[in-house]
């Protein structure tokens, strides 16, 4: 589970953030970075990617922090943030050329081992690959349960969705990665 | 076939997460990215719903901006420390001894003097050092062929370097290359070392894409990169030079949309054939360099500088061999989906090609 902030947040800390001051925000900020980037590598999976993405982020973080109402749900909107940053970036990939090809030549392998114990190594990059098949809301409700470890009222709570429709996204994204590795493994 | 458990997802995705380099390189250059976007866009003024006072513009635009970025900048170091030895000054082996020198020769190393090493003696960086390579990006000549795992599937990508048992994944989910499957492609490729759970050496190695080499060799000269001979649409280029930056600049409080890179605010950054020192007597401006540099980005020299000086009036140039790429840069921010034009295209630095001696 990464890091995260409850019990940690200072409400006057947040308002004096709000209020304009920057020493206030990037005390608000620093910390956070590594949490938000663990976060956005894990859905984009691309170095530069999850950097721009989290740099958009706090940007987007600074700007429109004077609308946050409840201090206390800083911690939430400022994921749900990152998360919509992520989801731009596979936006803004998705325009980009996307190569998915076969591969049935086995030329210049001959005589290799076969690397470490295959299966496992094989089920391991299959799995991967299955999820970058998602969509950026599969991904992203995946990476808040079972890498950052929310329960799934907190979900909720980040995504600004009713707790039952982050059930049913999280139970749908499951079956969503369980189709796309059998895909892959077809 | 088994469905993937909750453990089995767990680890995929730890392990997704963990391939960034130091915490340190990789906190700087976000907070650098970030005061590059604070410069865009001053925050506006609206209502505070919150106690319903109105929240105040921020004061003074530019200087409370400018402030933004050096406390960002300055409180990043002493939360996450300098850069670890894997960032210390750095370049392919074979230029290995002019870039651990950051030394005051006036001018980068010649490029023939940068090569890209065998798939061999990759094989046995592999065998001798194996995690100890992680965060490395190297340049390999030879072939990437089908992942014995492979076999029988239809759909597959992932592959091995050609005569070794290295894993190479494609990074994301958009594979860069000229890889079609119809059957082992040979170049020069760059690679990037990451930590993986349950391979050799716990290590594979992610294909960052191709590298196309230069007249002469690996790299190219930055004046025959200027001049646009090596332009290409996909790939890289390599080139070996002083990457340096002027002292931060007033910048205006508006300048274009979010999402877009800057150049020349809140800082210039130069690849430089000459090490030079973008400070002028008067401690205040920059002076050009005098030879041929490439223009880059806002914040380059943060984000790929072997070791970079902190934040200052004027930081020492640092030394390196660089992966260039021709990039279009959106005119129009994250959030629009417009066409690039022919002016929104530009040279952005994508990787450093780093040591591999010990």
């Amino acid at each position: 589970m990464t890091d995260r902030w409850e019990g940690r947040l200072d409400p006057a800390l947040i308002r004096r953030a709000q209020d304009g001051d920057v020493d206030a925000f990037t005390a608000l900020v620093a910390g956070r970075i590594d949490p938000m980037t663990r976060t956005a590598m894990a859905i984009l999976g691309h170095e530069a990617d999850a950097r721009d993405a989290v740099a958009d982020a706090l940007a987007s973080i600074w700007r429109e922090l004077p609308r946050l109402r409840d201090a206390m749900a800083f911690e939430a909107w400022s994921t749900r943030i990152v998360v919509h940053a992520c989801r731009r970036a596979l936006r803004r990939r998705g325009r980009e050329r996307v190569r998915e090809v076969a591969i049935d030549d086995q030329t210049g392998t001959a005589g290799l081992s076969t690397p470490g114990p295959a299966d496992a190594v094989s089920g391991r990059i299959a799995l991967e690959r299955a999820f970058e098949r998602l969509d950026a809301d599969a991904r992203s409700i995946l990476v808040l349960h079972h890498l950052d470890g929310r329960p799934l009222d907190e979900i909720a709570s980040v995504l600004d969705v009713p707790l039952g429709t982050a059930k049913s996204r999280l139970h749908a994204a499951r079956r969503s990665l369980e189709r796309a590795l059998e895909r892959e493994e077809r | 076939m088994e469905m993937p458990t909750d453990d089995d997802i767990r680890a995929m995705l730890s392990d997704r997460a963990s391939r960034l380099p130091t915490a340190a390189a990789r906190a700087e250059t976000i907070l650098a990215a970030a005061r590059a976007h604070a410069f865009l866009e001053p925050r506006s003024s609206r209502r505070r719903l919150a106690g319903g006072r109105w929240a105040p513009r921020v004061a003074g635009g530019v200087a409370s901006l400018a402030a933004v970025a050096l406390t960002l900048v300055v409180l990043a170091v002493p939360l996450i420390g300098r850069p670890s030895a894997s960032v210390e000054p750095s370049a392919h082996p074979s230029a290995s001894a002019a870039a651990n020198q950051a030394s005051a020769t006036p001018a980068a190393s010649p490029e023939a003097e940068i090569g890209a090493i065998t798939a061999e003696e990759l094989q046995a960086l592999f065998d001798a050092r194996g995690t100890e390579l992680v965060g490395l990006t190297v340049a390999v000549d030879g072939d990437l062929v089908s992942h014995p795992s492979c076999s029988g599937k239809a759909a597959c990508v992932d592959a091995i370097v050609g005569g070794t048992t290295i894993t190479v994944l494609p990074v994301g989910d958009i594979g860069p290359g000229p890889w079609d499957g119809s059957g082992p492609i040979s170049g020069t490729f760059a690679l990037r070392l990451v930590a993986m759970r349950g391979v050799p050496q716990g290590v594979v190695a992610q294909y960052l894409g191709d590298i196309r080499p230069g007249p002469n060799g690996l790299a190219w000269s930055l004046a025959d990169i200027i001049a646009g001979e090596s332009r290409q649409e996909t790939g890289f280029v390599v080139a070996r030079g002083w990457l340096v930056r002027s002292p931060l600049h007033s910048c205006p409080t508006s300048l274009g949309p979010s999402g877009r890179l800057s150049f020349g605010c809140p800082s210039d950054d130069y690849l430089s054939i000459e090490r030079f020192q973008p400070m002028l007597a008067d401690g205040s401006s920059i002076s050009p360099p005098a030879t041929d540099a490439l223009y880059l980005p806002s914040g380059t020299y943060d984000e790929w500088a072997p070791d970079p000086a902190p934040v200052g009036v004027g930081v020492e140039p640092r030394e390196g061999t660089f992966l260039l790429a021709w990039t279009g840069i959106s005119p129009c921010g994250p959030l629009a989906d417009c066409a690039f034009r022919p002016n929104d295209f530009r040279w952005t630095i994508r990787g450093r090609l780093d040591p591999t001696h010990r």
